[in-house]
């Protein structure tokens, strides 16, 4: 029997200003599938992140649907949604809430209205998930950038999720931090059957994903496994393994005509 | 800016630190409360050694506190010399016109110097002993009875405890524009008073400008976060009333008793008046 998708995109289109024919995106039909991790890649002003204030009920399609778990996300009933699809943001400093990391943690559980020993331990499992557990008393501010990200993964995680969507939330690390994160967060998504959109126009983020999405003006480009997507899209810089496999054949080396994630490449020249 | 002692926190484990915020709240708001009551020398003397018991107390040395007047110190003595010459009574020194300085106008002015600087050394003791984000907690629990009338403390409360988060971010911010406009050549707190306020202006519309937009990310991340204004929601911080919270505030009861009596007693003012 098929899969219902989790979630659900139906020839969406938006557009900020009704005033002018320019849409931000425009006829968007997309399906995601449990535990998936699907990357959104695209330049900026390519439509990303309304794609994802669309998917967390930021703002309301103009045409088409949006549906998370068989039901319709609408204005009306997106509150009922918001524990089961959570969002972390490029900016950390702009979204902490508490004025310690476990208050910041606890902030959404508190809005559900749970007891503290329910919040306690959520939140003593969603800290020892991201590792920040023995900074739990410290100012968010204080916290250095991939420790504040780290903070607001918690934050979510401490949710339960079904859905995590990360808005170029790596994009302000340093290359080694956002790899080490990134690699912690792919451990964390298997353990928890987790589903995750990550929208970010890092091109090397794309090797942590399960599919690959092009968008570019507000429109799907190409969507496919990542491999597919930038043999097919030639133009489309992809992550350094591959741009290196292409260096190796454009210099004489035979190396196998298809993308090559890291470990593949490493392996293969190992060989 | 960085003068300022009064708001700031001093982390230490003095009995000061150890009292429920909720009780440090109450007892620093009836103390202020109480100096207005206090009707001669003697009862300002009473006062001025329980607040010293204070000090000792918190742990934190006098001289902190003393820092924390100094930028308030023009203000309260502009006020005390206008109490001073309009206040006519006893014994008159000089008279000009409307103004003069008498014995009574003297004890006043005395008073109300009294007033203000224990009102700031309580609130500095306060502050300095506790969280802030304890006292946001303790003005939450002290409006509870408000929800009755159907007013929302909650909503006030975080207001509160996110205006106080953004206060290191908005620090570094200003900060950060100061840089930037040192580096294109503004050099601040040079000129006279109109130029110095021009050169506020550039300072302020960066600050304006990027609160507002840290402000509607805000908005966007309380409602993904699932805050909703009407709708109840728990609390993780957990504040514990004790024995000695109870004694803290018994305390302001030995406090007032000893006010009333030495109310009785105006020794100062008979011999000066």
């Amino acid at each position: 029997m098929k899969q219902h998708p989790i979630l659900s995109i139906k020839d969406v289109s938006y557009r900020y200003d009704l005033r002018h024919e320019d849409y931000a995106l425009s006829q968007i039909s997309l399906d995601v599938k449990r535990g998936e991790w699907l990357t959104v890649l695209g330049e900026n002003g390519s439509g990303k992140s309304t794609l994802a204030r669309l998917i967390v009920g930021l703002a309301e399609p103009e045409f088409g649907t949006i549906t998370f778990n068989d039901q319709t996300v609408t204005q009306a009933n997106k509150s009922t949604f918001w524990e089961k699809v959570g969002i972390v943001f490029q900016n950390p400093d702009n979204q902490f809430i508490g004025t310690t990391v476990q208050d910041d943690v606890a902030f959404s559980l508190e809005n559900l209205n749970l007891s503290y020993h329910e919040m306690k331990q959520r939140v003593t499992n969603a800290l020892h998930q991201v590792g920040m557990y023995k900074l739990r008393e410290k100012d968010p501010s204080q916290l250095s950038g991939g420790q504040k990200q780290r903070v607001a993964i918690a934050g979510v995680l401490a949710l339960e999720p079904e859905l995590m969507i990360f808005d170029e939330a790596f994009i302000m690390l340093d290359p080694q931090s956002r790899t080490r994160l990134l690699k912690e967060l792919k451990l964390i998504q298997k353990n928890l059957g987790l589903t995750i959109i990550s929208i970010t126009h890092d091109h090397n983020e794309t090797v942590f994903a399960d599919r690959l999405l092009l968008l570019a003006s507000g429109q799907i480009i190409d969507q496919g496994d990542p491999r597919t997507v930038f043999t097919r899209n030639r133009y489309v810089q992809p992550p350094f393994a591959e741009q290196f496999r292409r260096e190796l054949v454009q210099r004489g080396i035979s190396v196998p005509d298809n993308y090559m994630s890291n470990d593949e490449l490493v392996e293969w020249l190992c060989k | 800016m960085n003068k300022l002692i009064l708001g700031r926190y001093f982390p230490g484990n003095s009995f000061l630190h150890r009292i429920d915020p909720r009780a440090k709240l109450l007892a620093a708001l009836y103390f202020i409360g109480l100096l207005f009551f206090v009707d001669y020398f003697v009862g300002f003397i009473w006062m001025i050694c329980f607040t010293l018991l204070v000090t000792k107390i918190s742990g934190v040395s006098l001289s902190i506190y003393l820092k924390g007047i100094k930028p308030l110190i023009w203000l309260i003595l502009m006020s005390v010399f206008f109490r001073v010459i309009f206040t006519v009574g006893g014994t008159i020194y000089f008279s000009k016109g409307p103004f003069a300085i008498s014995s009574y106008g003297l004890l006043l002015g005395f008073f109300s110097f009294n007033r203000f600087i224990l009102i700031i050394i309580i609130s500095t003791a306060l502050t300095l002993t506790t969280k802030p984000i304890d006292l946001t907690d303790a003005i939450d629990a002290l409006l509870k009875p408000l929800r009755l009338l159907g007013i929302s403390t909650a909503e006030f409360s975080l207001m509160l405890s996110i205006s106080l988060r953004f206060i290191p971010n908005l620090l570094d911010e200003t900060q950060k524009v100061l840089d930037a406009q040192r580096a294109r050549g503004v050099v601040f707190g040079e000129g006279n008073l109109l130029e110095q306020m021009k050169k506020i202006v550039p300072l302020i519309i960066p600050l304006f400008s990027s609160s507002l937009k840290r402000a509607e990310e805000m908005a966007d991340v309380l409602e993904v976060r699932g805050y909703q204004p009407s709708k109840k929601r728990s609390s993780f911080r957990q504040l514990s009333w004790r024995f000695h919270d109870t004694a803290s505030l018994l305390i302001m009861g030995v406090l007032t008793i000893g006010v009333i009596i030495l109310n009785q007693f105006p020794i100062i003012e008979q011999w000066l008046l």
